[in-house]
C-alpha cells in the first residue's frame, strides 16, 4: 500500500518518500525471505537450469533471424519455426560430418574387458619408437622405469574409460530430455519473449518501473551482442581451422575443427585447450601431418582470429578491460571448470550492467531529493 | 479455444486491444499515418501503467528511457529551476503525450511529471522502438520518421519562446512589467 504523498510547503512535486529504520529492517527483513525462498524454489526445480541455459541460449542466437525473416513479412511463428528448422539442419549436417570420425574410434573401441584398442595398440608402438629412440641418444637415464610409468598411466585411463563408457551412455542419452525440452521453451521465448518480458515489466511498482526496464534492456544487449559475436567468430574460426586442415590432410579434420572452434569460446586458454586435442593426435597417427605444419595452421588461424575476425565481429560486444577477463576465467575455472570458463564472462557483463544501472539509480535519486526552496517574497515595494 | 481448456501461458494482448486504446494511439501525432492494424501491433509493445494522485511517473534529472500517452487522467509537467523554485509548465490530460525526446537517447529528464487524477498511462521505450524497426522496419521507419517531426516542431516553438524571451528582457523595465 502506498503511503500518502507528502509535499514540501509552496512545492508541485511531492518529496522523495524516506523510509523510517524501522520500514527499512522490515523491508530488508521480507527482501531476505523472499530471496530464501526464491533460492529453495531454485534449489527444487535445479533440473530445469540445464534447458533453461540452453534455451536462453538458443533464443539469443536465433532471435536476430527469426526478426529478420518477419521484418520480410513471414508471420511470428513461421519465422520462429524456419528458424528452428535452420539450427536443426546445421546440427543434424555437422553430426553427419564428424559421425565417420566417431564411428572409427567408436569401432578401435575394445570390444571384451582385456581386449586392446587398434588405438592403444598404436600408441604403445609409439611410445615404444620413442623410447627406443631416446634410449639411444640418453642411455644414462632410466627410460624403461619413466615409460613404464607411462604405460600404467595409459592403462588405467583405458580401464576407466572402457567401465565409464554405459554410463557415459546413459548419461548422454538422459539429456536428451533436457536438449527437446530448451527447444519447446526456447520456441515459446522468441515467439513470446517480448510480452513475456512486458507481463514480468507489469509486476513492477511505478517507482522503479523505468529503471526496471533500463537494467532488462541493458542486461539483454550485453548477453546478446556476447553470445551473438562469440558464435559468429567461433563458427568463422571453425570453418578456416577446417579448410587449413583438409588442406594438410588431417585424418578427421572436420572434428578437430570443431573442438578448436568450441574451445575457442574460452578466452585466451581456449584455443591452447582447443589446439593440445589435435597436436596430440598428430603426435599418435602416423597419417596425421607433422606437428610443426599442424602447430603453424593452428598458430595462423588464431592470429587470424585475434586480428581481424575478434575484432570485427566482437567489435561491438563488451566494454571489458583484459585483467577482468583474465582474473574472471581463472575464478570461473576454480568454480565451475570449464562450464565455469565459458559462462564466467557474460555473467560479470551482466553484473556490470546490473550494478551501472543501480548506481545510476542511486545518482538519479540523489538528484530527484535536491531539497526544494520555496520562492523568496518579494521585497515590499516603497511606499 | 475450449472453456475447459487450461492456458499455461496467456500473453497480455490475448484479452484484445480495447477501442479506448486504439483511440489513444490514433490520436497521438507519433503514430499519425499508421492503420489500425499497424496500431494493433503497436500497442501489444506498449505498457501499461496504472497511477494514483500525487504519484510522480518521473522525476526531473533521472535518467529518462521514453514517452508516455495519456489514455485516461491528468497530469501535471513541473520544472524546478536552478534556484530550486518549481514552476508549472502545462497540464495534460486524455489522449495528450510527454516525455517524447526520452526516446532518442538515454538523458536526464527536463522536467517532473506528478499525476492529478487517477492515470492510465501508455509507455513506449527506445526497447520497444528498438524492437518495432527489427520486427518490423516499415512501421519502425514511420514512427521515426512522425518523431523526427515532432522534435523539429518542438524545437521551433523553443524557438520562438526563446525569441519572445529575448525581445522581452530588451523592453525597459516599466513596460516589461
Amino acid at each position: 500500500m502506498s503511503s500518502p504523498q507528502a509535499y514540501p510547503p509552496g512545492a508541485l512535486v511531492p518529496a522523495v518518500a524516506r523510509k523510517t529504520l524501522g520500514e527499512q529492517v522490515v523491508g530488508a527483513l521480507l527482501f531476505a525471505l523472499v530471496a530464501a525462498a526464491a533460492l529453495g524454489v531454485a534449489w527444487i526445480l535445479r533440473f530445469l537450469v540445464a534447458p533453461l541455459i540452453g534455451a536462453l541460449l538458443v533464443t539469443y542466437v536465433l532471435r536476430p533471424f527469426a526478426d529478420g525473416l518477419e521484418n520480410r513479412g513471414a508471420p511470428r511463428w513461421v519465422a520462429v519455426l524456419a528458424c528452428g528448422g535452420l539450427i536443426t539442419g546445421a546440427l543434424v549436417a555437422l553430426g553427419v560430418g564428424v559421425w565417420p570420425s566417431l564411428e572409427t574410434w567408436l569401432q578401435q573401441a575394445p570390444h571384451a574387458q582385456g581386449e586392446r584398442s587398434a588405438f592403444e595398440v598404436q600408441l604403445e608402438t609409439r611410445l615404444l619408437e620413442w623410447q627406443a629412440g631416446l634410449a639411444g641418444r640418453y642411455p644414462n637415464v632410466d627410460w624403461a622405469s619413466l615409460f613404464h610409468k607411462i604405460q600404467d598411466v595409459l592403462h588405467h585411463q583405458r580401464r576407466s574409460l572402457v567401465e565409464g563408457l554405459p554410463a557415459l551412455a546413459l548419461g548422454a542419452l538422459s539429456h536428451v530430455g533436457s536438449v527437446g525440452l530448451a527447444g519447446v521453451i526456447a520456441y515459446f521465448v522468441l515467439l513470446e519473449g517480448s510480452a513475456m518480458k512486458n507481463a514480468l515489466l507489469q509486476r513492477v511498482p511505478n517507482r522503479h518501473f523505468e529503471r526496471a526496464l533500463i537494467m532488462l534492456d541493458r542486461v539483454d544487449r550485453q548477453i546478446s551482442a556476447y553470445l551473438i559475436g562469440t558464435v559468429a567468430e567461433n563458427v568463422l574460426v571453425t570453418i578456416l581451422m577446417a579448410l587449413a586442415l583438409f588442406a594438410l590432410g588431417m585424418p578427421n579434420a572436420l572434428l578437430f575443427a570443431v573442438l578448436f572452434g568450441v574451445a575457442n569460446v574460452i578466452p585466451f586458454a581456449g584455443p591452447f585447450i582447443g589446439a593440445a586435442a589435435g597436436l596430440l593426435f598428430s603426435l599418435l597417427d602416423p597419417a596425421a601431418p607433422s606437428l610443426g605444419a599442424l602447430a603453424a595452421a593452428y598458430v595462423v588461424v588464431h592470429l587470424v582470429d585475434a586480428m581481424f575476425i575478434n575484432p570485427v565481429v566482437m567489435g561491438r560486444s563488451l566494454d571489458m578491460h583484459p585483467m577482468t577477463v583474465i582474473v574472471g576465467i581463472a575464478v570461473g575455472g576454480t568454480l565451475g571448470g570449464v562450464l565455469g570458463m565459458l559462462g564466467i564472462i557474460p555473467a560479470i557483463a551482466v553484473g556490470k550492467a546490473i550494478v551501472s544501472t543501480v548506481i545510476e539509480g542511486v545518482q538519479d535519486a540523489q538528484v530527484a531529493a535536491r531539497e526544494f526552496k520555496p520562492r523568496a517574497p518579494p521585497p515590499p515595494s516603497p511606499a | 479455444m475450449l472453456e475447459t481448456e487450461i492456458a499455461l501461458w496467456k500473453p497480455p494482448e490475448a484479452s484484445g486491444v480495447t477501442e479506448d486504446e486504439l483511440a489513444t494511439l490514433r490520436a497521438t501525432p507519433l503514430f499519425k499515418g499508421l492503420s489500425d492494424g499497424d496500431l494493433k501491433r503497436l500497442r501489444k509493445m506498449l505498457h501499461v501503467r496504472h497511477f494514483t494522485p500525487d504519484e510522480v511517473v518521473f522525476r526531473q534529472g533521472q535518467t529518462g528511457a521514453g514517452m508516455y500517452l495519456i489514455q485516461q487522467g491528468e497530469v501535471d509537467i513541473v520544472m524546478r529551476r536552478d534556484d530550486g523554485t518549481e514552476v508549472k509548465l502545462v497540464t495534460l490530460k486524455d489522449r495528450q503525450f510527454f516525455g517524447e525526446l526520452a526516446l532518442l537517447e538515454e538523458a536526464p529528464r527536463s522536467a517532473s511529471c506528478v499525476v492529478r487524477k487517477p492515470s492510465v498511462l501508455l509507455g513506449i521505450f527506445q526497447s520497444d522502438l528498438e524492437l518495432l524497426v527489427e520486427r518490423s522496419s516499415r512501421l519502425g521507419a514511420r514512427v521515426l520518421w512522425n518523431l523526427a517531426r515532432l522534435t523539429g516542431v518542438r524545437l521551433r516553438e523553443l524557438s520562438a519562446s526563446i525569441r519572445v524571451d529575448v525581445a522581452k528582457r530588451a523592453l525597459p523595465e516599466e513596460v516589461r512589467s
